[in-house]
C-alpha cells in the first residue's frame, strides 16, 4: 500500500512542478486577506459608466492581452479584478512562447477597443444583465472571430440567467457539452477529466468543492458555423480563484494545476483556431 | 515622272549609272588631242591680249563660258563611256518568291484584296520580259517556300510569312546554277527575324542581291488590333486574374468598343475600352476568374467595326492552366498570435489551398495543424529536403535565425533558388533583423535590405499604401475595380511592425509601404523577388488580422480574407513541378515539328536523368499516341522530343518519368495547334524591313505599282553569268543641251554688256 501512495504524490507534485516552479518564480501580487472576495477597486454598478478601465492605452506591442470583459450586472465582472489576470499573464509568459502583457486589461463590451484583444474573459456570468450595446458589442465581436472564456458561475439559477443573456447574444447558436476528445484539450496540454475548482476558501479547508448547488463541473461551449469554438463555457467551476491563489501553500496544487492548463489550452485555441 | 525625265535626260536609268564604270573610249590620237589644247591655250591668250580693251567683269565672264564650252568638247572628244555588267540573256536564273500567307487577302482599300492586285501586276508583260532575259523559278512561299509553274498555283493559305526561311529554301534549290538575283513579293508580315538575319548575312557573303516588292499598304485606314496579351500560364481554380492587353488602331480613336472575355466560348468578362489614338497602342486591364479547371482556351475579343479591313487581328487567345486540388502551404510560426488564427480562417474556405500550421507554443513544443498525417511534421520543422520540398510555398512567421540549424537555413534557401517555391517573411519580434537573420544564409533571399543593428525599441502604427507597381498587381486588388480597389486600401485600418525595413534589394518590386507618425521614410510593407526558380516576398508586419477584427471593418467585409487568399495563391500560383514540360513553339503551328522540352527533378528536386520518360499525347479528335523522350546529354534533367501536330486544335500531352519501374513525377501540357493567326497582327505592309532586306544584300526596293521597273534593273545585278556593255555618254540629250546653253549664255552676255 505505500508505494502506490508515493507513486501518487510523486505523479501530482511532478506534473505540477511546472506551474509550482512558475508561480514561485512569478512576482509577487498584492493580495487579498484568504478567503475574502477579491474585487478591484472600481466601481461595481450595473451599468459602468467609465468608457475604460484598466484597458491599455497600445494593444499591438504584445501578441496577447489577457483581457477581462467589463459588463452590466451588479458585483459582476471585477471578481478577481485584477490578481487573477495578473497571475494567468505572469504563468503563462512562462510556460508558453505567448508574448503575454504583464497587465490587467478590462475592456467594456461595448467599447469598439475590445476588437482590438481576440480573446476576452468573463466572469460570474451568472449575474450578468447586458444592455442592447453590450449584447451588440459581444455578438459582432465574437462573429467576426473573438473568443469569449466565461468562468465562475454556479448552479442552475446562474446558468439560466447566463444561458438567457447568450441567446440574446447568439440566438442562433445554442450551448453544448463540449467532449474531452475536442481539441481545445489537446492544444497544448493533455487534458482528460474536467476538474470542479472551488473557491480559495472551500479549497484551503479542504470541504465541499461546489456551491449554490452546482454540484458536477461542466466544459461546455458555443461552437461557429464552421465549427470552431467561440465561447468557452466554465460552469460549477473558477479557475479565476485558482490562478490568484496558486502561491497560497494551502491551497491544493491540483486545481491551480488544473486551472493553469485550462487557461492557456483556451488561450493557444483561440489563437489558432 | 522623276524617273522619266531623267532617262530623257541622261539616257539610261540611275541603276545603270549606280552599277557602271566611267572609262574614256576615245579613237583620236594623242597628237590631236594635243593641238585641241594649244587651240585652247591659244583662245585664252587671244582674250587675254584683247583683254586691255575689255573690263575686268567682260574678260572673266566671257572667259568662263567660253572654257566651259571647250572643256566640255575636249571631254566630249575624249568619249565618256559607262561599263556596266549586264546579265546575259538565258544564261542566269531568277528566284522569284511570292508570298502565299493568308494576310494576302488583306483587302488593304476594302475592295481588292493584295492577292488580287498582286495576280494584276504580274498579268502584265513583266513575267514574260523577265522570262527573255532569264530563266525564271518561282515559289510560293510562307513558312517554307515550294516550286511553283505558274502564279495560278497560289493559294493563299499559309500560316506564317518566314522569309529568312523560303530565301534559304529557293537558294539550296537553286545551288550550283548562275543566279541572277531573288525576287520577294511579299506584304513582309515576317513572324521569324532571326531567321531573316541568318540569311541575309548569307546573301552579303555569296553577292546575291535580293529585290523586294512590298504588297499591300504601310499602314491600315481602319483598324483594331490585340496586339498582345499578357497572362499568366497557370493559375489557381478560382483566382481572380488580371491580364493586361495591349490594343492599337487607326481610324476609330477615341471610340468605346466592348472588350469580352471567353472561358472556352463562355463570356466571363465584357467591358468596354476606349480606344487610344492613331498608332499609339493602348494597354487594357482585364479582371477575370478562372473557375474550371484544365486547361483553358481564353479568347479575348473587340467586335469588328464599321470599315474595319482585317478581323482575325481583333481577337487573341491564350491558353492557361487552370488547377485544382489543394496546394499546400507550410506555416511556420514561432510564438503563439492572433495572425495564425485568422491567416487560417482567411483561406478555411479556399479549397484550393491548403494551410498546413506548425505552431511553436513553448520551447521544443510544436502544434501541427491541418497535417495530412500524424507523420508529418512531427519532429518540428523538416530537416530533410524531401520533407520541406513537399510543400510549394513556406510562411515564415515570427520565428528567429537561430532556431534553425545552418543546413535548415540553406534548405530554406534552396526551397526557394532550386525547387522553386516561394517563401513569405511575416514581421515580428523574432523576424528579419531582429530575428538575427543578418548574415545568415537566409538574408540573400529576402526581397529587402536588413538593418545592420536590431531596434528593440522600433513598434510603429502605419497606415498601408500600395504602391504604383501594387495598385496594378493582382494579388492586391481588393475589388475588381480598380478604383473601388483603391479606396478599399485607403479605408483599411494601420497596422503595425517592429521590423524597420526602409531598403529593397536590387531588382525587387515594394507593392505596399507604410506611414504614420514616426513611421521611417518608405517602410516597407509588402516586396518582392524572384530568386532563382522560385519567389521570395516581405511583410513586416504581424497584425493583419486588425483587418478583420477591427470595429470599423463590417461582418461582411472581406478584405482581410481577399488579401489573404490572393497573397497565398500567389505563392503557389506558378511553383514548378517535379516534371515541367514546354513546347518551342506555342500555338504549334501545324505540320511543323515541335520541340518538347522537358525538365525532372526527384522529390529533393534534384535533377534526374536515367529516368525513363514519355509522353502520352492525346490529339484534338480523341486518338492518342506515345512519345519518347531522351535525356539531352547536354544538361542535367532535360528530355527533349519532336513533335508534329497534324491537326489544329488542343493536344493534350501527359508526361510521365520512370525509374526502376516506378513512376517518379508526372506533368501536363496543353499544346494549341492551328493556323497561325500572327499574320494578321501587324500586317500592314512592313517597307521598312523589305527595304532593309534589299539595302543590306545589293538590291532594291519597289512598291507593288512600281513593279514594272524591276525587268530592267535585275540584268543590272551584277551577279551570276554577265557581259559586260559599254554606253556612249556624249550623246546624251543633256549634253546638247548644256553646249546649247553655254553658247546661249554667252550670247545673251554679249549682248547685254554691249560687246561684239
Amino acid at each position: 500500500m505505500r508505494i502506490p501512495l508515493a507513486r501518487k504524490l510523486i505523479l501530482t507534485l511532478s506534473g505540477a512542478a511546472s506551474v509550482v516552479a512558475v508561480a514561485a518564480a512569478a512576482p509577487r501580487m498584492p493580495a487579498t486577506p484568504l478567503g475574502a472576495e477579491s474585487t478591484a477597486s472600481l466601481d461595481q454598478q450595473v451599468v459602468p459608466d467609465q468608457a475604460r478601465f484598466g484597458v491599455l492605452t497600445e494593444s499591438g506591442v504584445h501578441n496577447f492581452y489577457f483581457t477581462r470583459a467589463v459588463f452590466s450586472g451588479r458585483r459582476a465582472w471585477s471578481t478577481d479584478y485584477p490578481q487573477a489576470d495578473w497571475w494567468i499573464a505572469s504563468v503563462l509568459s512562462r510556460l508558453t512562447l505567448i508574448d503575454v502583457a504583464q497587465s490587467e486589461n478590462a475592456v467594456r463590451l461595448d467599447d469598439p477597443a475590445l476588437r482590438h484583444f481576440p480573446f476576452v474573459y468573463a466572469v460570474e456570468v451568472g449575474r450578468m444583465r447586458l444592455r442592447g450595446e453590450e449584447v451588440e458589442g459581444l455578438r459582432n465581436y465574437l462573429l467576426a472571430g473573438g473568443f469569449l472564456a466565461v468562468d465562475d458561475f454556479w448552479g442552475e439559477y446562474e446558468w439560466q440567467s447566463f444561458e438567457r443573456e447568450m441567446a440574446r447574444v447568439l440566438p442562433e447558436h445554442e450551448i453544448v457539452e463540449v467532449p474531452l476528445d475536442h481539441e481545445i484539450f489537446r492544444t497544448f496540454y493533455e487534458i482528460d477529466q474536467i476538474i470542479q475548482v472551488p473557491v480559495v476558501g472551500r479549497g484551503v479547508s479542504g470541504g465541499p468543492t461546489h456551491e449554490k448547488g452546482g454540484i458536477t463541473p461542466h466544459f461546455r461551449g458555443i461552437f461557429d458555423d464552421s465549427g470552431r469554438l467561440m465561447v468557452a463555457i466554465n460552469y460549477n467551476t473558477d479557475l479565476g480563484d485558482a490562478w490568484e491563489w496558486a502561491e497560497e501553500p494551502l491551497y491544493p496544487l491540483t486545481y491551480s494545476t488544473y486551472a493553469y492548463q485550462v487557461g492557456a489550452n483556451m488561450m493557444i485555441y483561440a489563437m489558432t483556431r | 515622272m522623276a524617273l522619266g525625265i531623267w532617262e530623257f535626260l541622261f539616257k539610261y536609268p540611275p541603276l545603270v549609272y549606280e552599277k557602271g564604270r566611267l572609262v574614256f573610249a576615245t579613237p583620236l590620237p594623242g597628237w590631236l588631242l594635243g593641238l585641241a589644247l594649244l587651240l585652247a591655250a591659244v583662245a585664252a591668250w587671244s582674250y587675254l591680249r584683247r583683254g586691255r580693251d575689255l573690263g575686268r567683269t567682260d574678260r572673266t565672264g566671257l572667259l568662263v563660258l567660253r572654257g566651259a564650252l571647250l572643256a566640255l568638247l575636249i571631254l566630249l572628244l575624249l568619249r565618256p563611256t559607262l561599263q556596266v555588267p549586264v546579265a546575259v540573256d538565258q544564261e542566269n536564273y531568277l528566284g522569284i518568291l511570292i508570298d502565299d500567307s493568308r494576310s494576302m487577302l488583306v483587302a488593304d482599300d476594302g475592295t481588292t484584296t493584295r492577292a488580287d492586285e498582286l495576280i494584276r501586276q504580274l498579268d502584265t508583260d513583266l513575267l514574260e520580259t523577265l522570262a527573255e532575259r532569264f530563266r525564271l523559278r518561282i515559289f510560293r512561299f510562307s513558312s517554307d517556300a515550294n516550286r511553283v509553274e505558274d502564279v495560278g498555283e497560289m493559294t493563299f493559305t499559309g500560316g506564317q510569312t518566314r522569309i529568312g526561311r523560303a530565301l534559304e529554301q529557293a537558294r539550296s534549290e537553286l545551288a550550283g546554277v548562275p543566279v541572277a538575283g531573288m525576287v520577294v513579293i511579299t506584304d513582309g508580315a515576317d513572324q521569324s527575324e532571326a531567321d531573316l538575319n541568318a540569311s541575309l548575312l548569307q546573301a552579303r557573303t555569296t553577292s546575291l542581291p535580293i529585290y523586294t516588292v512590298g504588297v499591300g499598304r504601310e499602314e491600315f485606314q481602319r483598324d483594331v488590333e490585340i496586339r498582345r496579351v499578357s497572362s499568366p500560364r497557370s493559375v489557381l481554380r478560382g483566382t481572380s486574374m488580371m491580364v493586361d492587353l495591349a490594343i492599337s488602331q487607326t481610324g476609330y480613336a477615341g471610340r468605346t468598343v466592348p472588350l469580352t472575355v471567353e472561358d472556352e466560348g463562355r463570356v466571363v468578362n465584357a467591358q468596354d475600352v476606349e480606344l487610344p489614338m492613331d498608332g499609339t497602342p493602348a494597354t487594357v486591364r482585364v479582371h477575370f476568374t478562372a473557375n474550371e479547371p484544365g486547361w483553358r482556351r481564353f479568347t479575348f475579343r473587340v467586335p469588328l467595326q464599321d470599315g474595319e479591313l482585317v478581323a482575325e487581328n481583333n481577337q487573341r487567345e491564350t491558353l492557361i492552366q487552370v488547377r485544382e486540388g489543394p496546394q499546400k502551404i507550410l506555416y511556420f510560426e514561432g510564438e503563439p498570435r492572433f495572425e495564425v488564427k485568422f491567416m487560417r480562417r482567411a483561406v478555411a474556405d479556399d479549397p484550393e489551398l491548403q494551410l498546413v500550421v506548425l505552431q511553436r507554443t513553448a520551447e521544443n513544443k510544436f502544434l501541427r495543424l491541418d497535417v495530412d498525417s500524424g507523420e508529418e511534421l512531427v519532429d518540428g520543422f523538416p530537416v530533410r529536403r524531401e520533407e520541406l520540398f513537399s510543400y510549394k510555398a513556406l510562411v515564415l512567421g515570427s520565428v528567429e535565425a537561430s532556431f534553425f540549424s545552418r543546413d535548415q537555413l540553406q534548405m530554406i534557401v534552396d526551397f526557394v533558388s532550386e525547387r522553386g517555391g516561394s517563401v513569405l517573411f511575416l514581421g515580428g519580434k523574432r523576424s528579419f533583423t531582429e530575428g538575427g537573420y543578418a548574415g545568415t544564409a537566409i538574408e540573400s533571399l529576402l526581397p529587402v535590405e536588413l538593418e545592420p543593428e536590431p531596434d528593440p525599441g522600433y513598434y510603429r502604427e502605419m497606415k498601408v499604401t500600395p504602391t504604383r507597381a501594387g495598385r496594378t498587381h493582382a494579388a492586391l486588388q481588393l475589388d475588381s475595380d480598380p478604383e473601388l480597389s483603391l479606396a478599399q486600401w485607403d479605408s483599411l485600418p494601420a497596422l503595425s511592425t517592429f521590423n524597420r525595413l526602409t531598403r529593397l534589394k536590387p531588382g525587387a518590386t515594394a507593392l505596399l509601404t507604410g506611414s504614420g507618425p514616426g513611421v521611417s521614410d518608405g517602410q516597407l510593407v509588402l516586396a518582392s523577388q524572384r530568386f532563382g526558380r522560385g519567389l521570395s516576398l516581405a511583410l513586416p508586419v504581424q497584425d493583419s488580422w486588425i483587418w478583420q477584427m477591427h470595429a470599423d471593418i463590417p461582418l461582411e467585409d472581406q478584405t482581410h480574407e481577399t488579401f489573404w487568399r490572393q497573397i497565398l495563391r500567389w505563392l503557389v500560383n506558378e511553383v514548378p513541378t517535379q516534371l515541367s514540360v514546354s513546347a518551342s513553339a506555342e500555338p504549334a503551328p501545324i505540320h511543323h515539328p515541335v520541340e518538347l522540352h522537358a525538365e525532372l527533378r526527384d522529390s529533393a528536386f534534384q535533377r534526374i536523368n536515367d529516368a525513363v520518360v514519355s509522353a502520352a499525347i492525346e490529339a484534338p479528335d480523341g486518338s492518342e499516341t506515345e512519345l519518347p523522350l531522351r535525356w539531352s546529354s547536354s544538361r542535367d534533367g532535360e528530355y527533349l522530343a519532336s513533335f508534329l501536330p497534324a491537326a489544329g486544335g488542343i493536344h493534350r500531352i501527359l508526361l510521365t518519368a520512370e525509374r526502376d519501374g516506378e513512376q517518379v513525377a508526372a506533368g501536363t501540357l496543353a499544346l494549341d495547334a492551328a493556323e497561325d493567326d500572327g499574320e494578321f497582327f501587324g500586317a500592314q505592309m512592313r517597307a521598312p524591313l523589305l527595304r532593309r532586306v534589299a539595302e543590306e544584300t545589293g538590291g532594291r526596293f519597289y512598291p507593288l505599282s512600281d513593279i514594272g521597273r524591276l525587268a530592267e534593273d535585275v540584268q543590272y545585278s551584277g551577279s551570276g553569268i554577265t557581259r559586260v556593255e559599254s554606253y556612249d555618254l556624249w550623246d546624251m540629250p543633256f549634253v546638247f543641251l548644256l553646249v546649247v546653253g553655254l553658247i546661249g549664255a554667252e550670247w545673251a552676255f554679249r549682248r547685254k554688256r554691249g560687246l561684239p
